[in-house]
């Protein structure tokens, strides 16, 4: 692989705040090492912003290793860019050509205002969970952990939904704005599990309606979310919130 | 030697056997009515294991809560990033494992440098904290017949590590966060994100509210309550590259601190053998890879020095596998600090390996050719793709190559058996306080401390702290929250209207490469001596010539960083202090002049048997150290031997 | 009752009855294209099976306004749901691409409003056409009934007309290819396994139902019967 530095063209949204007008803005790094993660090399051009008196742009980072779900960027029309299971953070440098232009854009929806540059809101993801997408059991109340057996291939199931890290790059890669995979996949992850049952039927009913209310599209099956989530959850989960959702309505 | 201020520092350790300590603890604490808890108010600042598990038990209790947190969302605390599991004494695999294993092994890990019954406690309530987290539907891995699966980790000799995959930080602390949200919804916690803790108020010499700084719109904020509960993890980001998340920091525990909370062991740091090394300097975080690794990996560099050829063109006999050489019957599973301390060595001598020369080799040729490669692939498959999506190499072909990084910070404010600092009404929870793991942390440790502190201590020992002290309604219109909110404001301007030449990253880089450096793996006298003045310059340059964009009325994550870096360079030297304090080794400080013969460390248990606590004396002026003396009652400080 | 209200208008609801109405209109496609395929039969068995049909009477309008509330349900939920899509994001991307496979994005999929709008279109143009039209009349075995036979096959004379019921069943064939699958998804009949399977069949019933519909109008215009 080659250690040869690239230049690569942005085009960056830049908006100063919740209420301006933004617009893609152009730089051209001419030193990039392809080893740079994407996000390093966003530090990289701040510096150089900063050197020249120039506002840094501001985006979403923490973990740098792809669980936290912080980091939110839309990349040549991606959400996180090109490869798979994989977010921003991860992603590299050498994914990219020399002379390479790529688009950055913040994620776009409704319930997803901008704050500034590409930084925005995503707290009607709380508000879902905070619908329902808990397990009513206060401290202490717990009874032995092995008291009831889950056979291994629910747990598992339910893992691979409880993996997600609620990023909103299924709002954001979603033709529709649907938060459906994000909330199909806390619904699912519960359905599978004992512990999930009591409340099963309002939580489908109540962390649904709260998706609606937040703003979120409805959902046209189009299966960009699972193409673009860094976790790999599959559209699945939004079948079983359906299921869950129809059974909730007969008691 | 300063004197002890034996008042200061009354660990509160109750009377009795080991093994009722607790227990008479809780039959002797106050208790506040149902109705009673509803009238107080606390605040919960950090929302990790730590911080969410204490938020939705006091809500649950019937306290008001506000929570905060820095990050846009709860659920987004770099407890999140926890991989390999969580230690509890449940001995479901009938290997003879129990409390007081769970407890030996862990003050054993910790060096004899923590206190017998705060780490009795912990492994006490470890099995609650299993039960809590299955019944809130954490998804752990399980065996077909339906029971929870285990195993062992970080060298236990018994299989006491629940997990699920290789996220089980994540799947406990989204356990966690979902049952604050339950409370949230119940408008019983008032969750504010993006908002960060920069002063403690203290009232009457009670902590009785904080300041803070909307991280959108800059709006600094006062808020009181009745108790403030410091739930904001370690400060391992000192080093610049580490392996914490980005915005990691020691601010909201530095400025309580300077509020006069005591700072205990800080040059107790922690560094993990197994991380991708740093390839360039546009770095800007290290990525730990599991110690598992070493089960089947074979950790070696070229003999020469400046040995340039391929790994695979460089024979056998040409390779020194140093960790098999030296330490024959451990070989490469050496505990966390040999192994990272070696791989230091191997590179000072030159024969570091990559493209900086700052790396070892982590083999898995032989294990390949052994047990074949579905085998290993079935073991490390994700750790090898996660390797290959960050350096672009594939570890099947090529040897790994992995360096030591900072992972995690035993030390932290000082608390007493309630989890109370010395300032009344301040408790710390989780990594941000010294207790429980000495001078090292044992694999899996964190998340059961983090989560046993917020489920299973604060819920007790807080009522009674309400209780007794009797503590009613304060307003945030006083002239202690004037003076504290003037401070920040004017901390916040100084730091903008500076407009130096060098950016907060420059400085940053600077002071990791100094920590990293003089008060990393292996430390000396002569070097903390100096570094204690090349910090100080640091410090100074800094404050003259930092450079700041923007403005604090937006969103400024450079405004965020430079305080957040300001407050690192002044417990840096501190830390620096502390190391050349402790005239000993132990855990994960290592002195050079203080090792066996065999390059051990060398404890010195006659006069460095205590906790360091470090008072801030006013700006600029030297700490003032106290000693809390540890006493041994149930277990024999032994020498670790690993040959 | 007020339960079943609020699920119709939840977004789960909404999918699911324009799942429900579509596949119920796919049923009805299906059965059409029969009725179409009994062309090839000669003019008695394509009339006799019209005839038979009307012969029907209640029944037939029963199914007939069956047919129209499906039809109405899945025009307004489809525009309704393309219409909440642009309030949902009311400022686009500039630059947009999809992931490729497991998306289900295909072109079909992101043209359900436009195939959908043009089918409708359609429809009230295929209504005037044949349907409400002043059928000649034949008598078969002693019957008097109408001749769609001859109505048919005067209509396929047209190039006009040929050509855009050709392209016109092209579309429904996409429409089909995502509407189906989309149709068992929203159903929340899908599992990891069967959702390669049905989307495959999905694709392969689209392209019957569109060659089907299309081979009649070609053969006629060629002469081929």
């Amino acid at each position: 692989m080659s250690d040869q530095q690239m230049t690569i063209h942005l085009k960056v949204w830049r908006q100063k705040g919740p209420n301006s007008k933004g617009e893609l803005v152009d730089y051209t790094m001419d030193d990039v090492n392809p080893h740079m993660s994407f996000l390093e090399m966003f530090d990289w051009l701040n510096e150089k912003l900063m050197k020249q008196g120039e506002e840094p742009i501001e985006f979403d980072h923490d973990c740098r290793e792809g669980i936290c779900g912080s980091c939110n960027m839309m990349i040549n029309g991606q959400a996180h860019g090109p490869q798979k299971a994989t977010a921003a953070c991860q992603l590299h440098m050498r994914q990219f050509s020399d002379g390479d232009t790529i688009y950055v854009e913040p994620w776009r929806a409704k319930a997803f205002p901008i704050i500034k540059d590409l930084v925005v809101d995503r707290s009607a993801f709380d508000r879902i969970v905070e619908a329902g997408g808990y397990v009513s059991v206060n401290t202490g109340g717990a009874v032995d952990a092995n008291a009831q057996l889950i056979p291994k291939k629910e747990a598992d199931i339910a893992f691979d939904y409880a993996t997600c890290i609620g990023c909103g790059a299924c709002v954001a890669a979603c033709p529709n704005s649907s938060a459906s995979l994000f909330t199909g996949a806390k619904i699912a992850q519960f359905a599978h599990l004992p512990q999930g049952e009591p409340e099963r039927k309002e939580r489908a009913r109540a962390m649904v309606d709260q998706m609606k209310e937040e703003g979120f599209g409805d959902c046209s099956n189009f299966a960009e979310c699972e193409a673009v989530c860094p976790k790999e959850i599959s559209i699945t989960a939004i079948a079983e919130m359906r299921r869950e959702y129809v059974k909730s309505l007969f008691d | 030697m300063a004197q002890t201020k034996e008042e200061l520092f009354d660990a509160k350790i109750p009377e009795g056997p080991l093994q009722e300590k607790w227990d008479n603890h809780k039959n002797s604490l106050k208790l506040l009515n149902p109705n009673n808890k509803k009238k107080h108010h606390v605040i919960v600042v950090g929302t990790g294991l730590a911080g969410a598990s204490a938020s939705a038990s006091l809500a649950e209790l019937g306290y008001n809560v506000t929570a905060f947190c820095i990050q846009d969302s709860a659920r987004r605390a770099h407890s999140i990033a926890a991989q390999g599991g969580i230690n509890a004494a449940k001995n479901y695999q009938n290997d003879g494992d129990n409390i007081w294993r769970l407890f030996y092994d862990t003050i054993k890990g910790g060096d004899y440098r923590s206190r017998e019954a705060n780490v009795y406690r912990l492994a006490q309530v470890s099995n609650n904290i299993i039960d809590q987290c299955v019944a809130q539907g954490v998804p752990f891995a399980r065996e077909y017949g339906g029971t929870l699966a285990n195993r062992s980790f970080g060298g236990a000799q018994v299989s006491r590590t629940f997990y699920a995959r290789g996220q089980t930080g994540q799947q406990l602390l989204l356990g966690a966060y979902s049952a604050m949200m339950r409370q949230v919804e119940k408008g019983k916690i008032k969750m504010i994100p993006r908002q960060e803790m920069l002063d403690l108020v203290m009232v009457d010499d009670l902590a009785r509210g904080i300041i803070t700084r909307d991280l959108e719109t800059g709006e600094i904020q006062r808020h009181a309550a009745d108790a403030v509960l410091l739930c904001t993890g370690g400060y391992g980001n000192i080093y610049y590259l580490s392996t914490n998340a980005k915005n990691t920091n020691a601010s909201a525990a530095w400025r309580c601190h300077k509020r006069g909370a005591m700072f205990s062991n800080p040059c107790f740091t922690q560094i993990h053998p197994t991380c991708i090394p740093v390839s360039g300097e546009y770095q800007s975080k290290l990525t730990l890879m599991s110690e598992s690794l070493r089960n089947d990996g074979r950790v070696w560099v070229p003999k020469k020095a400046g040995d340039d050829r391929h790994p695979s063109d460089i024979p056998d006999d040409e390779r020194d596998y140093y960790l098999e050489r030296k330490y024959p019957s451990f070989g490469n599973l050496v505990p966390r600090d040999v192994a990272s301390r070696n791989a230091k060595y191997v590179c000072d001598e030159g024969r570091g390996v990559g493209p900086t020369k700052m790396a070892v080799y982590l083999d898995f040729r032989d294990a390949i050719k052994e047990q074949g490669l579905d085998t290993i692939s079935g073991k490390y498959g994700n750790l090898f793709d996660m390797y290959e999506k960050i350096t672009g190499e594939n570890p099947y072909e090529v040897p790994m190559r992995i360096y030591p990084a900072v992972h995690y910070t035993m030390g932290g404010l000082w608390v007493d058996y309630n989890l109370m600092s010395n300032l009344p009404g301040l408790f710390v929870l989780g990594e941000a306080n010294f207790s429980d793991h000495g001078a090292n942390r044992l694999g899996a440790s964190a998340l059961m401390q983090g989560l046993a502190d917020g489920y299973f201590v604060i819920p007790y020992t807080l009522g009674d702290y309400i209780a007794r002290n009797d503590i009613k309604p304060v307003s945030t219109d006083t002239p202690e929250f004037d003076q504290a909110e003037k401070e920040v404001r004017e901390r916040i301007s100084r730091l903008l209207d500076n407009k130096g030449n060098k950016t907060v990253l420059d400085f940053h880089r600077e002071l990791g490469k100094l920590m990293w450096d003089y008060v990393g793996m292996s430390r000396n006298k002569e070097g903390l001596e100096e570094v204690i003045g090349k910090i100080r310059d640091l410090r100074e340059e800094f404050w003259k010539d930092v450079y700041v964009p923007g403005e604090n009325e937006t969103f400024n994550k450079y405004l965020e960083y430079a305080y957040r870096v300001a407050d690192y360079m002044e417990l840096g030297e501190v830390m620096a202090r502390d190391a050349l304090d402790r005239e000993e080794s132990c855990g994960g400080h290592f002195r050079e002049e203080y090792q066996t013969e065999d390059g051990e460390a060398l404890r010195n248990d006659e006069e460095y048997n205590f906790v360091s606590c470090w008072e801030y004396k006013g700006e600029g002026e030297k700490h003032d150290i106290h000693r809390e003396p540890l006493e041994f009652e149930y277990v024999t400080p032994t020498q670790r031997s690993y040959k | 009752m007020s339960k079943f209200k609020a699920a119709l208008q939840s977004q789960v609801g909404r999918k699911l009855i324009t799942g429900i109405t579509g596949l119920g209109l796919v049923l009805f496609i299906i059965v059409h294209l029969l009725g179409n395929l009994s062309y090839f039969g000669g003019p008695e068995a394509i009339n006799t099976y019209s005839h038979t049909l009307h012969e029907l009477g209640g029944l037939l309008w029963a199914a007939r306004l069956g047919l129209l509330v499906f039809f109405l349900f899945h025009i307004y939920l489809g525009i309704s749901i393309w219409l909440e899509k642009r309030r949902a994001r009311p400022v686009g991307y500039e630059s947009y691409n999809s992931r490729g496979v497991p998306s289900r994005q295909s072109w079909s999929a992101r043209s359900m409003i436009i195939t959908g709008v043009i089918l409708l279109v359609f429809v009230v143009f295929h209504l005037n056409t044949f349907a409400f039209h002043d059928f000649q009349t034949t008598v078969i075995n002693g019957v008097e009934m109408h001749d769609v036979h001859a109505r048919l096959t005067e209509v396929f004379q047209h190039e006009v007309y040929t050509i855009s019921y050709v392209l016109t069943m092209v579309l429904l064939g996409m429409h089909l290819r995502h509407g189906v699958w989309s149709s068992f998804q929203s159903l929340g009949w899908m599992s990891r396994n069967s959702n390669p399977v049905v989307y495959s069949i999905a694709y392969i019933l689209g392209l019957i139902i569109a060659v089907g519909f299309i081979g009649l109008p070609v053969s006629i215009y060629f002469g081929l019967v």
